[in-house]
C-alpha cells in the first residue's frame, strides 16, 4: 500500500481507521480474547446493527443494502486494525493458525476515556455482544442478507 | 191363400166336413145349427188357447183339421190340432209327401204358427207399438192380426175398433197394426225410443251428479262472481299500476343523476387527497430515516474527535515482531480532525434543521389533507343518505309491489281456471240437457193418413155398393180406429148397421192389402146382416135393434159373388141369401132338419 492510499482512510468522514479502530478496539477489550479477522468483521457488522441478531436496536440506523458492509470492512478493518498496532492499542498474535488480534492495558485504558454518547451506545450493544457471541458467530452471509435491513 | 176345408173328425165318428171354394161361400141356417162352432173351431186353428165349446153334437170328437191352398192347387198345407186346451199344431205338407211337423201354437215356443203363417205375407217379426209413454211394444201375432180375417158374431157388433179384440180399447196397438198394415212399416224404432228414453234417466242423474259436482266445488260466492273478463281487467289494472311504479322509479333515478354525480365528484377528490396524503406519509418516513442518519453520522464524528484526541497522546510503539521502530507514515493532523470534524458537524445540524422544517411542513400539509378528505367524506355519506332514502326506499317499495304483483298474477291465474272449469261444466250441463230434452218422453206413430184415406175410399166404395145409407161419406177416424160414416161414427149406428160397417172395413182392408200381398186372402164374417134373434128375445129385448133394409142385404150377397172371385170370403149367418143368388156362390145351408137337406155342421148320428 502507497503513501497515498494509506493517507486516503484518514480523508474519509466516515469509517476512517480511528472510527473503526476505536471500535475494535471496544470490541477487544469486552470480548477478552485473541479474535480473528474475519470475526472480528463480523463482530463489528454485529455491533452497529444488533437488532438484526435478536439484540437491542440497531446503533446504526439500517439504510438499505447495509448488508454491503460486510465487505467494506473486511477491506478496510486491516488498516484500521494495523494504526491502532502501531500505537500499541492492540496486539496482534500470529500463530501456526493465523493473524489474531486481541486487547491490552492500554487498551483499556484508552477506551475509559472515551464518553462520548455514541459510546454510551455502544457500551450496552457490547455487553449484549460479550454474552450472545456464539450466536453471532454462528450466523451465516445469507441469514443477514435474507433478514430485514 | 184359401181355405179349402175344414174337418172335425173323432175315433169312430163320421167327420164334420166342409169345403169350400173361392169367392163368396156362405154357411146359412138357424142358430144351434153348429154356425158358431166353426168359427170357434176357425179360432182353434189359428192358435187360440181354449177349443170350441163343448157343444152335445161334439161329443167324441177329437182333432180338428183345416186344409189351405196357395197359388192356386199347389202348395197345399194343413193344420191339424188335438181339442184340447193348449194343444200343439202338427202342421201337414201335403205336398211334400205329407212331413209332419209340429207348431206351437202361441207366438212363444219355436217353431210356431205365428212365425210359419205370418211369414207367408211378410208380416212375421213385425214390432207393434203398444204405449206412447211407457213405450212398450208387442210382436206381431197370428192372434192380432186374426182380428183382420175373422169375425165372430159377439166382435162383429162391437162398438170398439174393428182392430181390436172388442171389449177394451187398445188405441195404440191398434193404430200400430193399421198402420203396419197398411204401409208395411212397422213401430220398430219404439225399440230404440224406449232404449233413448231409458237412458233419460241415466241424462237426469248425470245432470244431477253435474251440478252437485259444480255447487261443491265451484260454489258462487260474492266474490267469485267475477267473470273471465273481469279478472282479464283485474290483471290488466295489476300491470298497468307496476308500470307507473317502474316509470317513477327511472324518473327518480334520473332525477337522482345530479347527487350521484356530484357523489362522483367529490369521491375523485377525496381520492386525490388521499393518494397525495399517502404520498406525503412516506415521504415523511424516509425523511425520518435521513434524519436518524443524519444524527447517527454526527454522534460518530463526535465520537471520532474524541478518539482521536486520545490516540494523539499514544505514542507510536515499537513492531512487535522485529522490535524495529515502525515507519513513521501516518500522521495524524489532530486540530484539521477536529477542526474538520466540528465544520461536518454544524453542517449536520444545518441539514437536520432544514429535515425538521421539511418533516414539519409535510405533516402540516398532511393533516390538512386529512381535514379535508373527512370532509370530502362526509358530503359522499350525507349524499349516500339522500340517495338511499329516495332510491333505495323507492327500490324497496317497487320490490314489493312485484311480490304482490305476482302473487296476484297467481291467484288470478287460479281463479281463471276455476271460471274456464266452472264454465266448461256448464256447457257440459247446457249439452246434456239438450240431450234430454231431445229424447222424447212418448212415442208417435208415423202419420199415414194418406193410406188411411185411401183406406176410407175403398170402404166407402163397398158402403155404396151396398147401398148403406150415406156410404159415399166415409172417413176413417184414426181416433176411434174406426169408420165414420155419413159424420157418424160407427158405434153410435145400432147393431145392424154397425155389423154391416164392421164387414166393409174388414172386406175394404183386404181389397187394400192383398195386392200389397199383406193379407191372407180369405176373410171369415159370422154374422154380418145380423138381424134381431129370436133366441135372444126372451133375454135381452133389444130397442135399437135394426131391421136391416132388404135392398141392402140384397146388395151385400151381390157384390161379395160378383168382385170377390179372386179371394175367399165365408160368411155364416141366419140371413138366407136370395134365390137367384145362391148359384154365384158356394152355398151351404144347415136345415135343422133331420130329414131335409143337411141338419148342421155335425153329421147326425
Amino acid at each position: 500500500m502507497g503513501k497515498r492510499e494509506r493517507l486516503m482512510g484518514h480523508q474519509a468522514i466516515y469509517n476512517t481507521p480511528i472510527e473503526i479502530g476505536t471500535r475494535a478496539a471496544l470490541i477487544l477489550t469486552v470480548l477478552d480474547s485473541k479474535v480473528s479477522l474475519d470475526d472480528l468483521v463480523i463482530y463489528d457488522y454485529a455491533l452497529l446493527y444488533s437488532a438484526e441478531f435478536g439484540g437491542p436496536d440497531n446503533l446504526h440506523p439500517a439504510i438499505p443494502n447495509h448488508v454491503a458492509e460486510i465487505a467494506h470492512r473486511r477491506e478496510h478493518l486491516p488498516d484500521a486494525i494495523r494504526f491502532f498496532i502501531k500505537r500499541g492499542l492492540i496486539d496482534i498474535h500470529i500463530t501456526e493458525s493465523g493473524h489474531y488480534y486481541s486487547s491490552n492495558e492500554c487498551t483499556l485504558d484508552f477506551v475509559s476515556c472515551l464518553k462520548s454518547n455514541y459510546y454510551k451506545k455502544a457500551w450496552k450493544r457490547l455487553d449484549w455482544l460479550s454474552a450472545n457471541k456464539k450466536t453471532v458467530i454462528n450466523t451465516t452471509f445469507i441469514d443477514l442478507a435474507t433478514r430485514r435491513t | 191363400m184359401i181355405i179349402r176345408k175344414i174337418e172335425v173328425k173323432g175315433a169312430g165318428k163320421k167327420s164334420a166336413i166342409l169345403e169350400f171354394k173361392e169367392g163368396l161361400n156362405v154357411i146359412a141356417g138357424a142358430s144351434d145349427t153348429g154356425k158358431s162352432y166353426i168359427t170357434k173351431c176357425f179360432q182353434f186353428i189359428f192358435g187360440a188357447e181354449t177349443p170350441p165349446k163343448q157343444i152335445e153334437q161334439a161329443s167324441g170328437y177329437t182333432h180338428l183339421e183345416v186344409t189351405f191352398e196357395q197359388h192356386n192347387g199347389t202348395q197345399r198345407f194343413v193344420l191339424s190340432r188335438e181339442l184340447n186346451e193348449k194343444s200343439d199344431i202338427t202342421l201337414i205338407d201335403i205336398d211334400n209327401e205329407g212331413t209332419k211337423s209340429v207348431l206351437k201354437p202361441s207366438h212363444k215356443g219355436y217353431p210356431n204358427l205365428s212365425e210359419f203363417f205370418l211369414s207367408k205375407f211378410g208380416l212375421n217379426d213385425k214390432v207393434l207399438a203398444k204405449g206412447t209413454e211407457s213405450m212398450n211394444h208387442s210382436s206381431l201375432t197370428m192372434r192380432i192380426l186374426e182380428k183382420v180375417f175373422l169375425v165372430d158374431e159377439e166382435r162383429i157388433i162391437s162398438e170398439n175398433s174393428p182392430l181390436g179384440k172388442g171389449q177394451n180399447t187398445e188405441k195404440t196397438i191398434e193404430l200400430s197394426l193399421i198402420k203396419t198394415l197398411l204401409t208395411g212399416d212397422d213401430d220398430s224404432a219404439i225399440l230404440e225410443a224406449k232404449e233413448d228414453k231409458q237412458s233419460k234417466t241415466g241424462i237426469k242423474q248425470k245432470l244431477h251428479n253435474f251440478e252437485d259436482f259444480l255447487e261443491k266445488f265451484f260454489p258462487v260466492t260474492d266474490e267469485s262472481e267475477a267473470s273471465l273478463q273481469q279478472l282479464d281487467e283485474t290483471l290488466e289494472a295489476l300491470e298497468a299500476s307496476y308500470e307507473q311504479a317502474e316509470r317513477e322509479l327511472n324518473q327518480l333515478l334520473t332525477s337522482n343523476n345530479e347527487l350521484v354525480h356530484a357523489r362522483t365528484l367529490v369521491r375523485r377528490k377525496a381520492e386525490g387527497i388521499s393518494r397525495t396524503i399517502d404520498d406525503d406519509s412516506v415521504l415523511i418516513d424516509r425523511f425520518k430515516v435521513l434524519e436518524n442518519k443524519y444524527i447517527s453520522d454526527r454522534e460518530r464524528l463526535e465520537a471520532k474527535t474524541e478518539a482521536a484526541v486520545y490516540i494523539e497522546k499514544q505514542m507510536l510503539a515499537n513492531c512487535p515482531v522485529c522490535g524495529n521502530d515502525l515507519p513513521q507514515d501516518e500522521e495524524i493532523d489532530i486540530e484539521t480532525i477536529i477542526q474538520s470534524g466540528a465544520a461536518e458537524i454544524t453542517k449536520i445540524n444545518s441539514h437536520l434543521s432544514d429535515l425538521h422544517s421539511t418533516i414539519s411542513s409535510v405533516q402540516i400539509a398532511i393533516d390538512n389533507n386529512s381535514s379535508e378528505l373527512s370532509l370530502y367524506e362526509n358530503e359522499i355519506s350525507q349524499i349516500d343518505a339522500l340517495l338511499e332514502e329516495n332510491v333505495g326506499n323507492k327500490l324497496k317499495e317497487n320490490r314489493k309491489l312485484l311480490a304482490e304483483l305476482d302473487i296476484a298474477r297467481k291467484s288470478f291465474r287460479k281463479k281463471r281456471d276455476l271460471e274456464q272449469k266452472r264454465s266448461e261444466i256448464l256447457s257440459e250441463i247446457g249439452r246434456l240437457q239438450v240431450a234430454y230434452d231431445e229424447i222424447s218422453d212418448t212415442y208417435t206413430i208415423e202419420d199415414f193418413s194418406k193410406e188411411a184415406h185411401q183406406l176410407a175410399k175403398q170402404i166407402s166404395n163397398i158402403l155404396v155398393r151396398w147401398d148403406f145409407p150415406n156410404g159415399q161419406d166415409t172417413i176413417f177416424d184414426l181416433n176411434t180406429r174406426d169408420v165414420v160414416v155419413g159424420n157418424k161414427p160407427r158405434s153410435h149406428f145400432g147393431k145392424g148397421y154397425r155389423a154391416i160397417c164392421f164387414s166393409a172395413f174388414i172386406i175394404g182392408l183386404m181389397e187394400y192389402l192383398v195386392p200389397q200381398g199383406r193379407h191372407p186372402g180369405f176373410v171369415i164374417l159370422d154374422s154380418p146382416l145380423t138381424t134381431y134373434r129370436k133366441r135372444d128375445e126372451a133375454m135381452q129385448p133389444d130397442n135399437d135393434e135394426v131391421v136391416l133394409a132388404n135392398n141392402l142385404i140384397y146388395a151385400f150377397y151381390r157384390d161379395l159373388c160378383d168382385f170377390y172371385g179372386h179371394n175367399q170370403i165365408i160368411v155364416l149367418d141366419n140371413q138366407e141369401p136370395d134365390q137367384d143368388l145362391i148359384p154365384k156362390m158356394n152355398y151351404i145351408h144347415f136345415s135343422q132338419n133331420e130329414d131335409i137337406g143337411r141338419y148342421g155342421f155335425f153329421p147326425i148320428n
